[in-house]
């Protein structure tokens, strides 16, 4: 059977609305949860399944994204940790999945690891796989729970803002101005892995991020969506906003720095803004590096 | 998926082993490729020995894979096994007998990747995974022999 143009759109505003409904639902009864949404648990994820998928993902995603992995010794062995990437990709977002799957082969499936991620995603049909990888909702309780239990957290601050930036902007790390990730790593005395990926934005021709058109048709007000991006990618070409596509092979390169103390590296009440534009300005270094290795793109 | 790989070394048993029986000096001979360190820093100074334990990365493709493994086999100057505990399973035994003046000294290599495309796995690792231990124990060969341009580093 035919696909419907504009249903994956359709499903994601619709998936929007419910989603602004059952929020405004909670703050008036707490405890209720829509039904058919997948929240994404701490206990959803399953090294067992881990252990089992890991090796033929792998081989797959090596396949088509011909990964490089550096630095992968900067991330702690033990303890928590808050490590904190640039986005990529769209909805597909392919660092996203080979850093879990890496840092999964690296540390071993044991070393708990859990990804904050929209609830967009965890109701997006990879979500069966991401979950037992230990994705879970971006909620500060998942985030609180994971570094309180000394796991590793991977946190995209960018989030939507950043993942549908031009793919001419691809070595730009933008977050938006989001600085929730500080609080949380001084919060919990932990430390910030940044993690640096270059190659998403070539997996499709990444045109706007519609920030004017969101606004314009307001839903950035009704749904809460600051972003209706226009992608041209494979197989029609002009995508509708949020639709999945199949990406291009572009080569996906991902370095890990050297973990960052907060308190020991800015003092024990820094300014936050300060904090941000260093570490910003840190990875933003490592990706124009990247970007000056790359030679080709897609090939990398 | 197993394999076992076989040099020649110009040098008593006793000597072979003194490299290869202590993971953290056998390191030195396998390149980039394979990493193996103390699990801990508390035993970063210990002598190995049966139950001791380490860390083993092996790079492969673009994946490193991390395995805590243990020692469970060290009879100087002749065998040594050691088994994975976490990580891919695997399981290495190098052996040490006489062969005229010098040693006979063979590396076992044991793997077995899980899941549905386990096998597939294992056969596109295998070529590498022999690779990578047959350089080591070329590269213990050439020690021996005097070859200092391919010797451990200090």
């Amino acid at each position: 059977m035919a696909p419907i143009p504009g249903a994956d759109t359709a499903r994601t505003l619709a998936s929007r609305s419910v989603g602004a409904v059952a929020r405004r639902a909670q703050s008036i009864a707490p405890g209720f949860r829509a039904p058919g949404f997948r929240p994404g648990e701490l206990d959803a994820r399953d090294p067992d399944t881990m252990r089992e998928l890991l090796p033929a993902l792998w081989l797959a995603v090596s396949a088509w994204y011909r990964p490089d992995l550096q630095g992968l010794h900067n991330v702690p062995d033990t303890g928590a940790g808050l490590i904190v990437g640039n986005h990529s990709g769209g909805l597909i977002s392919p660092e996203v999945f080979i850093s879990q799957l890496a840092v999964a082969a690296y540390q071993g499936i044991e070393r708990p690891f859990y990804q904050l991620a929209h609830r967009m995603v965890l109701n997006s049909p990879a979500a069966p796989i991401l979950t037992r990888f230990g994705t879970v909702e971006a909620d500060p309780n998942n985030a609180r729970q994971v570094l309180a239990e000394g796991a590793l957290l991977q946190v995209f601050p960018g989030g939507d803002y950043e993942v549908y930036r031009p793919s001419w902007q691809s070595a730009r790390i933008d977050f938006g101005g989001r600085k929730g990730f500080l609080r949380l790593a001084l919060e919990h005395d932990v430390p910030i892995i940044p993690q640096v990926a270059l190659g998403g934005q070539e997996t499709a021709l990444f045109v706007s991020r519609g920030e004017r058109l969101a606004r314009l048709l307001g839903v950035d007000r009704s749904l809460r969506l600051k972003v209706l991006p226009v992608v041209i990618g494979l197989p029609t070409g002009l995508l509708p906003p949020f639709a999945p596509f199949i990406p291009l092979p572009s080569k996906i390169v991902i370095r890990y720095l050297p973990p960052i103390d907060l308190r020991a590296t800015y003092g024990d009440d820094p300014d936050l803004d300060h904090v941000y534009g260093d570490i910003v300005a840190r990875m933003q270094q490592a990706l124009t590096t990247m970007q000056d290795h790359r030679r080709f793109p897609v090939l990398g | 998926m197993r394999f076992a790989t076989t040099v020649h070394v110009d040098a008593p048993a006793a000597d072979v082993w003194s490299v290869c029986a202590d993971p953290l000096v056998f390191t030195r001979f396998c390149g980039e490729e394979l990493a193996i360190r103390a699990a801990t820093d508390d035993e970063a100074g210990s002598a190995p020995g049966t139950g001791a334990r380490y860390r083993s990365l092996i790079r492969v493709g673009a994946a490193t894979v991390g395995s805590d493994v243990m020692i469970v086999e060290f009879t100087p100057p002749r065998e040594f096994a050691w088994n994975s505990i976490t990580g891919i399973d695997h399981r290495v035994r190098i052996r040490l007998r006489p062969d005229g003046a010098g040693t006979r000294l063979e590396l076992r290599f044991s793997y077995d990747v899980p899941g549905l495309f386990g096998s597939v796995v294992d056969l596109v690792a295998y070529p590498r995974l022999r690779r990578i231990l047959r350089e080591a124990l070329k590269a213990v060969s050439r020690h021996f022999a005097g070859d200092v341009g391919n010797g451990p580093e200090p």
